[in-house]
């Protein structure tokens, strides 16, 4: 027996041991995971929980105070997580916190977050629904981020277009950009302009000039008093014409008569009439001179001459 | 082909029937109690420093040839608690039960097979004390049992033994060694590695009893039967390893 003695604490120790290392594994597991120590609950709800798992960390200001107990569907749409967390923590989380659904590190597993509200002096209670802040998921990042690369694409797409129309277009643009000849008139045209503001600057140096004409025009008093005179000289006519043309149209003189009294004009016209018939009559009579005997010879005269001086203008045409 | 077979199927109906016996005599009264005692202790603390020395070994082994992998994905501060999850789930389990197997399974198959040829089985029977309930339920039970504490002290001694292997390159304070392995740890990662052990430990017991209660013939048959023994525990080992990872897949 003494034998047996010997061995038996050795043992006791050995299983001791053992066991004791187990149980610490255990306790250790279990309190990391929160099974052990008093606890609250809260909820949170979310439309996506993108990966959050039973057993994932709630964090507050970066550090772990709970895990997610279970995840559980209430509608097609809504998913609620419960939590649990350590109850020395629920005094410093109010009722308007919100969680929020994040990754630990690059790679790691996700990660609840519960952030504070602004202003609420509640602290929250056992079971509380507090608020959610919807996850960015990396299909939400991937869907904007397609947007613009679409929209990049597009733009590139007109760019080059445009670039390529500039390169081997017939606009003016082209034109501008790639036509030597162009760009040669346009450097004429400058040199032009150059030119002509010189002279335009000489000029302007000249009406600068104290003796030139315009110079004295803008600044000498004389020319001022003269031109203020002439002027008053101009008005004075015109307003001298204005009564003359007053009479005109309303006076009874002659030339008054003359512009604006019918009578006067018919009587003018029944004159010519009168006029032009004498004149007829007259060539009637001197026709009838012609035939006269008595005036025969003084028109054969006449005849004679014309053609001598006919011929006259005929033979120096020739000598030309 | 067919005796072959015969044979084949004999032999495992003895081994099933072995084991019906096993479950049988344990709710039968008389129990072995002294001897079941020095079996634990010749089981579980003599193998301890064994055990020990492997564990630690396979925890320096696993966090120094880890490191390269790790550190090029940049995860080096995972390196705790990935050697300590494989360490617990797999490694420890596996090479303790391999030891044991080696250690224990060889004893008992070689002094049974011993007692077998040489007929002391044989009077104790005549002496009245059912050899079956001294010699098989005792070293089975003790098997059972010592051999998921052993895998305990395995994990621990493994852990302890990443922590210095993580020392060799880097420095990591021990309590920042022990938080970061107990931050990824699981129940699941613990209870089912530790509920096969007892597995393991069952069937090293009762397969290096098996064998050496079946020996038969001369002396070397007992030699026979040591060595049949380890290979056939260490086989089974992996092959309930397998079954008991598929099942806890398929569960959790």
């Amino acid at each position: 027996m003494k034998k047996k003695a010997d061995y038996i604490w050795k043992l006791g120790m050995f299983v001791i041991i053992g066991l004791a290392a187990f149980l610490v594994a255990v306790y250790f597991i279990g309190k990391s995971q929160n099974l052990f120590g008093s606890t609250f609950h809260l909820q949170a709800q979310f439309k996506n929980v993108s990966g959050l798992k039973t057993g994932n960390n709630v964090e507050l200001s970066g550090i772990n105070i709970g895990t997610i107990k279970d995840i559980a569907f209430v509608s097609d749409s809504a998913v609620v997580v419960n939590m649990v967390i350590r109850s020395e923590i629920q005094h410093y989380i109010k009722a308007d916190a919100f969680a929020s659904i994040g990754t630990d590190g690059l790679m790691g597993d996700k990660v609840l977050t519960i952030s504070p509200g602004s202003n609420s002096d509640q602290i929250v209670k056992d079971h509380a629904m507090i608020r959610s802040n919807e996850a960015v998921g990396l299909e939400d990042l991937m869907a904007g981020l397609k947007k613009s690369v679409d929209n990049a694409e597009v733009i590139t797409k007109q760019l080059s277009e445009f670039s390529f129309k500039i390169n081997n277009g017939k606009g003016v643009l082209s034109k501008v950009l790639t036509d030597e000849h162009f760009a040669d008139n346009i450097d004429q045209t400058l040199l032009n302009l150059k030119t002509t503001s010189d002279g335009f600057v000489l000029f302007s140096k000249n009406m600068n000039d104290k003796n030139g004409t315009i110079s004295k025009l803008m600044t000498d008093p004389y020319y001022a008093n003269s031109i203020k005179k002439m002027l008053s000289g101009f008005e004075t006519s015109a307003s001298d014409i204005n009564v003359f043309t007053a009479k005109l149209n309303q006076g009874k003189g002659i030339l008054p008569k003359l512009i604006s009294d019918e009578k006067l004009a018919n009587s003018f016209d029944s004159t010519m009439t009168n006029l032009q018939s004498g004149s007829k009559k007259l060539l009637e009579i001197e026709e009838a001179a012609k035939h006269n005997f008595l005036l025969k010879g003084f028109f054969k005269k006449q005849k004679k001459a014309e053609a001598k001086q006919k011929k006259k203008l005929e033979q120096s045409d020739k000598v030309k | 082909m067919v005796p072959f077979l015969k044979e084949q199927f004999t032999q495992a109906g003895k081994f099933s029937m072995f084991i019906g016996r096993f479950f049988k005599e344990i709710v039968l009264p008389p129990f072995q109690f002294n001897e079941f005692i020095r079996q634990c202790f010749a089981i579980g603390y003599k193998s301890l420093p064994l055990v020990s020395i492997t564990g630690f070994i396979m925890g320096l082994v696993l966090t120094i040839q880890s490191r390269p992998t790790m550190t090029k994905f940049g995860a080096e501060s995972w390196l705790p608690s990935m050697v300590s999850l494989s360490l617990i789930r797999e490694i420890a389990p596996v090479v303790t039960a391999l030891i044991c197997a080696g250690k224990i399974a060889s004893g008992i198959g070689a002094e049974l097979g011993s007692m077998k040829v040489t007929s002391q089985i044989d009077a104790m029977e005549v002496s009245a004390i059912n050899p079956y309930k001294y010699l098989v339920v005792t070293r089975i039970l003790a098997a059972t049992l010592m051999v998921p504490i052993l895998v305990i002290f395995a994990d621990v001694v493994g852990v302890f033994g990443g922590y210095i292997g993580y020392n060799v390159h880097g420095t990591i304070g021990l309590q920042r060694y022990f938080s970061e392995v107990i931050e990824h740890l699981d129940f699941l990662d613990l209870l089912p590695a530790t509920i096969k052990t007892f597995f393991f430990g069952f069937f090293i017991g009762t397969i290096g009893c098996y064998k050496g209660f079946n020996a038969s013939g001369g002396t070397a048959s007992v030699g026979l039967a040591a060595n049949s023994a380890v290979v056939t525990a260490s086989l089974s080992i992996f092959i309930v390893d397998m079954l008991a990872v598929q099942i806890t897949d398929l569960f959790f």
